[in-house]
């Protein structure tokens, strides 16, 4: 788990160093939606060659399965469980590594639930998980883009 | 016979009352008619308007939009607090315009603010960063109108960080009332999503042990007035722009008033150790009215 944490904050130290500028408030979504584009545009070219796999590598995978097995078996788990069954039955579920986060047609998004959100490794800010179905995502929230993901992550 | 059948037919859609339950909201009130206020506007109070799952850009957001306006030229609200979905489905320039800019620009032109929260349809890095919402840049951020302090959180991601977030401000905060908002239900009884349980076990105690007051959520397309839990006022509005129809339980045991009939937005007005509410339909009608006093009436506050 410390190869997890120590490439997720690699990630965003890459992501800080781009020239790309960062979002900052203003009323011209054009603009804003434009310099999200370019951040995304750096980010890929910064990584060309990321796949599945990168940041959950095998070891790291069985460890996140773990650790949600028993999240979701232990005494909070009937919560979560009613939590996602009652969430967003159209959130979507495909997700592509380096790729759009796919909520840009305004698909609803699952939200975490909490008690999930307090036993997975701490993220640095700018990264965030994201769930679709039995999939545990790792999301760049600048670029809303898809870093890696987990298929079968949750049991 | 089939003739005189013919000839009756139009005479009966004419006459026809309506059986209870029909889903046609009654006659939009017209723009001369005169508003039913129910606040008091009291002198140095703080007044607003809230609106939640507004974001359509159809036809009955504009409705609500409409009365909202009508509502402000008496009422004077300085802002709007947002439950979230404030835009649905995609997020171009032209959908924040159709979707918020041209339903709100009477409003927006009178320089009244719109303090947003996000919810599970909104794109959030695009919205915190979009300056008409008010949100610094920020997914979960603070305001404070005289004695009202708010905190708008973000139930899409409740992390740890923000749980430790949220105490801190609370704990800090001297306001007299704290009132806190965000998306997702903590208390419905509405079928479609239900209460988010795993939320409330994380934001309630902080809630009951820093005195939150009262609590706003959307997501789910009707009104509530819910019953204080452990002496906590909450609201539920999220049919400012959609609705399901007869979508709440009944009967219930949470509810006070269930409304999902029809588009809602709520005025507030705080003064002193009163909140004054007024809930108002599309069409105009005040479906729900009346007062509560501060929990923790006669503390000191600074």
């Amino acid at each position: 788990m410390d190869d997890f944490a120590k490439n997720a904050k690699a990630y965003m130290d890459k992501e800080h160093a781009l020239p790309a500028d960062k979002l900052k408030p203003k009323s011209d979504i054009e603009l804003l939606e434009k310099q999200r584009v370019a951040l995304r545009d750096a980010v890929r070219q910064s990584r060309p060659d990321a796949k599945q796999g990168d940041f959950f590598t095998p070891p790291t995978a069985t460890v996140f399965r773990k650790i949600l097995a028993k999240t979701m078996a232990g005494p909070d788990g009937a919560k979560i469980r009613a939590s996602l069954r009652h969430a967003e039955p159209e959130a979507p579920m495909k997700f592509v590594v380096n790729g759009d986060y796919p909520n840009r047609q305004g698909q609803p998004i699952q939200s975490m639930p909490p008690t999930m959100l307090q036993t997975l490794p701490a993220l640095p800010k700018g990264l965030e998980y994201s769930i679709a179905g039995n999939t545990l995502a790792l999301r760049d929230t600048n670029a809303n883009l898809v870093v890696d993901y987990l298929p079968d992550a949750l049991p | 016979m089939r003739f005189l059948k013919l000839l009756l037919l139009p005479l009966l859609i004419v006459v026809y009352p309506g059986l209870q339950g029909d889903q046609i909201p009654p006659r939009a009130l017209a723009a001369t008619e005169v508003v039913d206020v129910r606040l008091p506007l009291k002198f140095g109070s703080v007044r607003w308007a809230v609106i939640g799952d507004n974001g359509t850009g159809e036809r009955p957001e504009q409705e609500v939009a409409d009365q909202m306006q009508r509502y402000w030229k008496v009422v004077k609200f300085d802002f709007v607090t947002m439950d979230g979905d404030n835009i649905y489905g995609g997020h171009s320039p032209r959908d924040f315009e159709r979707k918020f800019e041209a339903p709100y620009k009477q409003l927006l032109d009178e320089n009244v603010k719109f303090y947003a929260s996000l919810g599970n349809h909104d794109d959030a890095d695009l919205e915190r960063n979009y300056k008409p919402y008010n949100m610094g840049g920020n997914r979960y951020y603070t305001f404070r109108k005289g004695d009202v302090e708010f905190f708008v959180l973000d139930s899409n991601y409740m992390s740890p960080q923000q749980l430790t977030w949220i105490e801190d401000k609370l704990q800090n905060s001297g306001a007299k009332w704290k009132i806190a908002y965000f998306h997702h239900p903590m208390f419905t009884s509405a079928k479609f999503h239900g209460p988010d349980l795993d939320l409330r076990q994380q934001l309630m105690p902080l809630f009951l042990k820093y005195g939150v007051n009262a609590v706003w959520s959307g997501h789910e397309h009707v009104y509530e007035r819910i019953k204080p839990q452990s002496g906590i006022y909450f609201f539920l509005v999220g049919n400012s722009g959609e609705l399901r129809f007869h979508n709440i339980r009944k009967p219930n045991d949470l509810d006070i008033v269930g409304f999902d009939t029809d588009r809602t937005f709520m005025l507030v007005e705080v003064a002193g150790d009163q909140l004054y509410y007024q809930t108002i339909s599309g069409s105009g009608q005040t479906i729900d009215s009346g007062e509560l006093t501060r929990q923790n009436a006669g503390q000191k506050s600074n």
